[in-house]
């Protein structure tokens, strides 16, 4: 099983993936950094998708370098605060992942995202990040054919 | 011979009493040839330019009434003053003619006297009231002379006539004013009140004229007149008795062009009379001493269409053609001109008692015409107005709309209030809205309307839409900048007036222009224009209407820009909201994680020192992060209650101080990912000055402060680069701590929006993930209240951007010991 951690994060991406390989048989976790490779990737992802998108809602377009790409305007004006929520949109849109399960995983809380909750596809869900990851491990037990655990 | 002469005057008296026309003149003539058995009479009379007491007398005479049996007429107009009747003028003596084949003074082949078989005629010398001179003939067909009896009753009769014929003129003359007066009350011409107005004035003038024609036997009587309404500037053909169509008859003139008999009359305002119109060419120099500059085109076919007209046969010489033209006047504002011209039958002359008179009846026409065009102004005001508010009405209820979106269009806001300026204020063709930069330095355009925007040269139309206007005060001021200068509106009635400054606008026929502002609250925005292109001034409901619109498109521009603000204020805060949950909430989750996973570690006993470094180091990292933004939180809500930060001051000494930044820095390097290999470098060689400087700071706000710094140099630093820290004197002898950074440039423009609350740079928010522009800010603010300052030198040619803390120093006393 593979899953795709988006998280500009280090430390938390880094915590995240042992933590699911810790519980998960057979688990390979990849990792986006940034808005900007996620989208970089998308072509690719969507030739060969993970069987989950595990994604943050608040993610950096780039990291500072001396030739930065300039982002598209829906990024320009949104900032970084949904950028979570376009990638989930992103995935939709095409065939070959528009049934993937997507995880929104997020400091967030549901109020704080509203409306935006609503317009998401029927494959995305959303788990409020916690430092028990128990709550995570249901939501993906749930979407995944069975995984196994480690006991 | 007494009661001959009784009975004839009674007869001729009773005659002229029972006249109500100028025709009556004639009958008159009847009873006169039928007291002394003539076969007809003719009154003659001088030309108004002959000067009979010169010497030879200049002129003529001319027929100005007759009677003869029948249909017959005097089949000749004109006699000169060598003939018999001018002999009798010139010696004021009767003529008696007793046998015209052999009397010496008479033209024995005058058409008239062989025609109508004259064989004997007398004339009388008169003077009329208005002191010309003429006779009164009087003519028989046989060769049996008039006999001193009826010369007797001649005399008498022709020492009446002038006075009678007066009586009949003012009779008729008085009839003709009662009549048009009657007219125009009868359909209410006066009235304001438009229900009370029971015909259309074209009627009313029609009828008028019909009137006219009947007291003066004309065939034409015509009125001209301005409607501003429709055709400005241009006096057109209102209404005519003249039977058809004819080449010479201009149905339009303008005042200025100096066109013709009418024509003079509009551009000069005064009044026109011609004796005889088919003498114009020939009295040219004489008229001109009159009517200076006169001039008349048709001059030449007068007589040709005359002679159709009135069906005379060319061999017979036509009646004096008399003309009158009067202004339609109303206090020096002239409407229009009301002419008559060439009376069918005798009297023949328009004398200055018919001037008069239709002046008179032109007053009443000017009054009527006046008031109807009031009423016409009214109504046309209130159409104006209430379309004014109706479309208001649905432009407010438009940008109620547009402000319930997410994104007004304020654009169109613009279009809809220059829609509904065109469309209620007439005369308006070029209509267009600036607005004030934020310097309020310059105007620029948003919205345009009118054809010479849309039509026309488009490099010219571009050029002038994306220029800038600068509202310098220096004058002279062009309009903009007067408006926004003064906040007044500035007018410009005619370009034309060199009185007036103006430099030139767009379109370049600009006639008139109306500059208002746009405002609220006494603040101007910008500026409305409404420029005109025609000879139609604006009504006089066009500036307070664009003053109302000014007013209502400066709150609407308000009312967006506020909104803009609100919402966008809003999604800052909000966006603020989360960023510090965000800030606060994921290192807290991962000390709490980082936390169990490191005592379970430690229990199980199955771990190594090198194993328990990274979440350690992770721990302190996200530790010291978690405490930077909880005390950020705490000093961000004591500044927005406007709580000012009040340092505990103590003296910071070396150990202290290069401790707690290699602290800063080490946590910050916890907390960056590997992978951009940065590095956290501490110079600690500098701080020794604080053994002997006095610095004294808040080492808790120190902590925030160099927190933050290397918060941002961790974000926006360029990868396998290093982050320093020093420290020492400056060259003012105060103390600073750097941070310098090579990564995201700061622009020198930047230098002072940097610490101004929620600015980040373009591309910082682009690769901070986090954060709300806050950091520099409260940096700023504990700088401040340290009383020393946050110097940002932006980023250099090498490429590295530097953030100092600068502090007071005081003296170091001596008594304080370092610890």
């Amino acid at each position: 099983m593979r899953i795709l951690i988006v998280e500009d994060d280090y430390l938390q991406a880094e915590e995240l993936a042992q933590k699911i390989t810790e519980h998960f048989c057979k688990v390979d976790a990849e990792f986006v950094r940034t808005e900007h490779e996620f989208r970089e990737r998308l072509n690719d992802l969507r030739r060969n998708p993970p069987d989950l998108f595990l994604l943050d809602v608040m993610l950096r377009w780039t990291d500072p370098i001396p030739k930065m790409v300039t982002p598209p305007p829906e990024v320009e004006v949104g900032g970084p605060f949904r950028a979570g929520l376009r990638c989930e949109r992103l995935l939709r849109e095409s065939p070959e992942t528009r049934e993937t399960p997507v995880v929104l995983y997020t400091v967030l809380e549901d109020e704080d995202l509203g409306s935006e909750l609503e317009h998401l596809g029927n494959k995305t869900f959303y788990v409020s990040k916690d430092s028990d990851a128990q709550p995570l491990f249901e939501v993906i037990k749930g979407v995944l054919p069975p995984l196994a655990t480690r006991g | 011979m007494g009661s001959a002469v009784a009975g004839a005057t009674l007869n001729l008296l009773s005659t002229a009493l029972r006249q109500d026309h100028r025709t009556g003149i004639s009958e008159m003539l009847k009873a006169i040839a039928q007291a002394v058995e003539a076969t007809g009479c003719i009154l003659w009379q001088e030309t108004p330019l002959s000067r009979f007491d010169q010497e030879p007398p200049v002129g003529e005479l001319f027929v100005l009434a007759e009677w003869f049996p029948g249909e017959d007429r005097c089949n000749i107009h004109n006699l000169p003053f060598q003939s018999a009747t001018g002999q009798a003028i010139l010696s004021q003596q009767p003529v008696l003619v007793s046998e015209i084949y052999t009397d010496p003074r008479v033209d024995r082949t005058d058409p008239f006297l062989t025609r109508m078989d004259i064989r004997t005629f007398c004339s009388l010398p008169l003077t009329f009231l208005d002191q010309t001179h003429g006779a009164l003939n009087a003519y028989r067909n046989t060769s049996l002379p008039f006999t001193d009896t009826e010369l007797s009753v001649l005399q008498e009769l022709a020492h009446l006539l002038p006075s009678l014929y007066q009586t009949i003129t003012d009779k008729v003359s008085y009839r003709l004013v009662r009549e048009v007066n009657s007219i125009l009350h009868r359909a209410g011409a006066f009235s304001m009140e438009s229900d009370t107005v029971t015909a259309p004035f074209e009627e009313i003038a029609n009828t008028i004229c019909w009137e006219i024609a009947r007291t003066f036997d004309a065939l034409e009587v015509s009125i001209f007149l301005e409607d501003p309404f429709l055709q400005p500037g241009l006096f057109n053909l209102y209404t005519t008795t003249w039977p058809d169509s004819t080449s010479f008859t201009k149905k339009s003139y303008s005042p200025t062009a100096e066109e013709g008999l009418t024509g003079w009359v509009l551009e000069h305002k005064k009044p026109i009379k011609i004796f005889d119109l088919a003498h114009f060419e020939r009295e040219r120099q004489q008229l001109q001493a009159i009517y200076p500059r006169l001039t008349w085109g048709d001059s030449l076919h007068i007589q040709d269409n005359t002679h159709r007209l009135l069906r005379v046969p060319t061999d017979r010489s036509l009646q004096p053609l008399s003309f009158m033209a009067v202004p339609v006047l109303t206090t020096n504002h002239c409407h229009g001109v009301l002419r008559v011209c060439c009376a069918k039958d005798g009297p023949y002359y328009f004398s200055d008692h018919e001037l008069n008179l239709f002046r008179l009846v032109a007053d009443q026409v000017a009054q009527a015409w006046s008031t109807r065009l009031s009423q016409k102004r009214i109504e046309d005001e209130n159409r104006s107005w209430r379309g004014f508010v109706e479309s208001v009405g649905q432009l407010n209820k438009f940008v109620e709309n547009q402000v319930g979106q997410a994104e007004p269009d304020e654009k169109s806001i613009f279009q809809g209030a220059l829609d509904v300026t065109g469309s209620v204020i007439a005369g308006a063709e070029i209509i267009d809205i600036r607005l004030l930069d934020e310097e309020r330095r310059e105007l620029y355009f948003v919205a345009t309307r009118g054809k010479a925007w849309e039509e026309g040269d488009s490099e010219k139309i571009h050029e002038r839409l994306v220029r800038r206007f600068p509202v310098d005060p220096k004058p002279p001021l062009s309009a903009g900048a007067y408006v926004v200068q003064t906040g007044r509106t500035y007018l410009i009635p005619d370009t034309r007036d060199t009185k007036i400054y103006y430099s030139p606008t767009f379109p370049d026929g600009t006639r008139r222009m109306i500059c208002v502002p746009i405002g609220v609250e006494g603040k101007v925005l910008g500026v409305l224009d409404i420029r005109g292109t025609t000879e139609r001034d604006f009504p006089r409901y066009a500036q307070p209407i664009a003053e109302l619109l000014g007013q209502q498109l400066g709150l609407y521009h308000y009312l967006v820009r506020t909104i803009a603000e609100l919402r966008r204020l809003q999604k800052q805060h909000a966006q603020t909201y989360e960023d510090f949950t965000h800030q606060l909430r994921s290192p807290m989750l991962q000390v709490h994680s980082r936390v169990q996973t490191t005592v379970r570690l430690a229990e199980s006993g199955n771990y190594t020192v090198e194993g328990l470094r990274p979440h350690l180091l992770a721990l302190r990292g996200l530790a010291s992060k978690a405490k930077r933004v909880s005390q950020s939180l705490g000093l961000f809500a004591a500044l927005a209650a406007e709580r000012p930060i009040r340092p505990k001051l103590g003296r910071v000494w070396p150990p202290d101080l290069l401790r707690l930044l290699i602290e800063c820095a080490i946590d910050q390097r916890s907390v960056s990912d590997p992978k951009r290999h940065l590095d956290f470098v501490v110079e600690i060689e500098g701080f020794d000055v604080l053994r002997a400087s006095e610095v004294k700071l808040d080492k808790s706000l120190l902590f925030q402060s160099v927190s933050n710094l290397l918060d941002n140099a961790g974000k926006y630093s360029y990868p396998k680069t290093t982050v320093k820290i020093y420290g020492g004197l400056t060259g003012g002898g105060r103390f600073q701590i750097a941070v310098i950074n090579r990564g995201l440039p700061l622009r020198g423009s930047d230098v002072r929006q940097c610490r101004v609350r929620g600015w980040q740079g373009q591309q910082a928010k682009h690769v901070g993930g986090e954060g709300s522009g806050i950091g520099l800010w409260l940096v700023d603010h504990i700088m401040r209240a340290h009383n020393g300052d946050l110097m940002v030198i932006p980023t250099t040619t090498e490429g590295d951007t530097e953030f100092k803390l600068i502090f007071p120093v005081g003296v170091a006393s001596g008594m304080e010991k370092e610890r």
